[in-house]
């Protein structure tokens, strides 16, 4: 077995088996996030989880003091994302994103990912359907 | 005499001069963009935004470009409510009174437009979704195809087509389901598609891209999103079999009246979501045509002696779309949330 698939099986286990993902469940957004609080936040990605019904990201943010914590960022569906440009290797661990969501009311650290904006300045947002297809 | 003719002429030429330009300088432009909450144009739409003239009536519209701008010219000088309707899960539809249009002058006049249920969030718009398959689907036009029996053909993919100016009508419950219903919204529950259960008893309903595929014995519909994803609608003219356990999909028979497709479903239990509160006796009729190659339309019927006072229809319109597939979604795969395993069984009831 060679190196590189040696790697990809490592880095796969980190993605599924190292970070802590947030449960999920299939539902309304509005019930789960607060429109009235959002965030904006800069992290190096840690994970992602590609699956359905919702695609997950975990980015690891660095307080003013120095301290890290894991934000974990809720997608919608793979099925969907595919179809705008986004597939399972768009995020890579290690890449320098910004990512701005609503909090989620149970105060995880934890929000719905309105704009992602990745390490080679793409932005991914709601409202660009069309651009996106056409970039 | 000659020259009592010459004066009125003169004076009629410069009463309708006088008149006409009047009428160019009473018009004016309103136009703008769409913005969503994050502050970007949305892109993409092919909408109509419309200005109603409050004191007379008069309605006008302008097409959203790809954009996401609109402009709207010709508009007598007077005040307007202004709508935009757009029904999906990432925007809801606006609507302004008092949009005030002066002579001869354009408004320049954003549209704020507020997130809908998902919140802006990436990948999760069906609507969005079926809207842009069905720009991307190029040219659908031509008469609705047939099989070799002639009977219609709704074989295809088909996206949900914006029809918001339809109103929908609402069951209309007798007065124990009525109450049901109100305890059941009270507890905020999810939908049974939360948990992976099925979305609605009847999937013409659901609103997801739909593959049909059809022989003289049997239509298959495939729906993505949802669980099962499947559906089958005998046209073999079988009846509704003698053993049957009630279930969520209940059983489909179809026969045809004309280009009309006609398709009786029952044999549901009492909790399959789409329709609200209802008993095992519900009926689902839906009428299915296919005016043209591109276009399909589904009338929706609900009877249920038990649940309503009366039947109550509404219309679902889907347009072809080319160069798509449906793609596998297993529900269960990622749906990880404990709490779906500690809530009741979802039952349709409170």
């Amino acid at each position: 077995m060679n190196i590189k698939k040696l790697l990809g099986i490592a880095l796969t286990s980190v993605l599924l088996f190292g970070i802590s993902f947030e449960a999920s469940s299939h539902h309304s957004f509005i019930g789960q996030y607060d429109p009235e609080k959002s965030t904006v936040l800069v992290g190096t990605v840690k994970g992602i989880r590609w699956l359905n019904p919702h695609a997950f990201f975990v980015i690891e943010v660095t307080n003013e003091d120095g301290t890290t914590e894991d934000w974990s960022f809720e997608l919608g569906s793979p099925n969907t994302l595919i179809r705008y440009g986004w597939s399972r290797d768009t995020l890579k661990v290690g890449d320098v994103i910004s990512a701005d969501g609503y909090l989620a009311r149970s105060g995880e650290k934890l929000a719905n990912a309105k704009i992602v904006t990745l390490a080679d300045g793409t932005v991914f947002q709601a409202a660009s359907s069309y651009e996106q297809e056409n970039q | 005499m000659v020259k009592t003719i010459r004066t009125f002429e003169t004076m009629l030429f410069l009463v309708v001069a006088l008149m006409s330009s009047q009428l160019v300088f009473a018009q004016g432009t309103i136009m703008g963009s769409l913005i969503d909450p994050n502050g970007a144009n949305i892109t993409g739409l092919n909408q109509n935004v419309t200005l109603v003239n409050t004191m007379t009536g008069e309605e006008y519209t302008g097409q959203t470009t790809l954009d996401g701008d609109y402009r709207i010219t010709g508009l007598p000088a007077g005040t307007y409510d202004l709508s935009f309707l757009f029904r999906t899960a990432m925007y809801q539809s606006y609507s302004e009174e008092g949009v005030v249009i002066r002579d001869g002058e354009t408004l320049e006049h954003d549209l704020n437009i507020e997130w809908s249920i998902n919140l802006g969030t990436i990948g999760d718009d069906p609507g969005m979704l079926a809207n842009d398959m069905l720009r991307n689907s190029g040219d659908v036009s031509g008469p609705a195809p047939r099989l070799f029996n002639g009977n219609i053909d709704f074989s295809g993919m088909w996206a949900i087509r914006q029809t918001p100016d339809v109103p929908i009508q609402r069951p209309p419950y007798q007065p124990w389901a009525a109450q049901m219903n109100e305890e059941l919204l009270a507890l905020d529950i999810q939908n049974p598609g939360a948990y992976c259960l099925p979305q609605s008893a009847v999937m013409t309903t659901a609103g997801f891209p739909m593959q049909i595929t059809q022989t003289p014995d049997i239509m298959i519909q495939i729906m993505e999103f949802v669980t099962p994803g499947w559906r089958q609608i005998f046209l073999d003219g079988r009846d509704f079999p003698e053993l049957w356990n009630p279930s969520w999909q209940g059983h489909s028979r179809g026969h045809w009246e004309g280009d009309t497709l006609v398709v009786e479903t029952s044999g549901f239990n009492e909790y399959t979501p789409g329709f609200g509160i209802h008993s095992d006796q519900m009926v689902v009729t839906e009428r299915y045509t296919r005016p043209e190659r591109g276009t399909m339309r589904v009338e929706i019927t609900v009877e249920d002696p038990e649940a309503l006072t009366d039947t109550y229809t509404n219309i679902r319109e889907f347009g072809l779309v080319l160069g798509e597939e449906i793609l596998e979604f297993i529900c269960a795969e990622g749906n990880t949330d404990p709490a779906q395993w500690e809530q009741p069984v979802w039952k349709g009831r409170p």
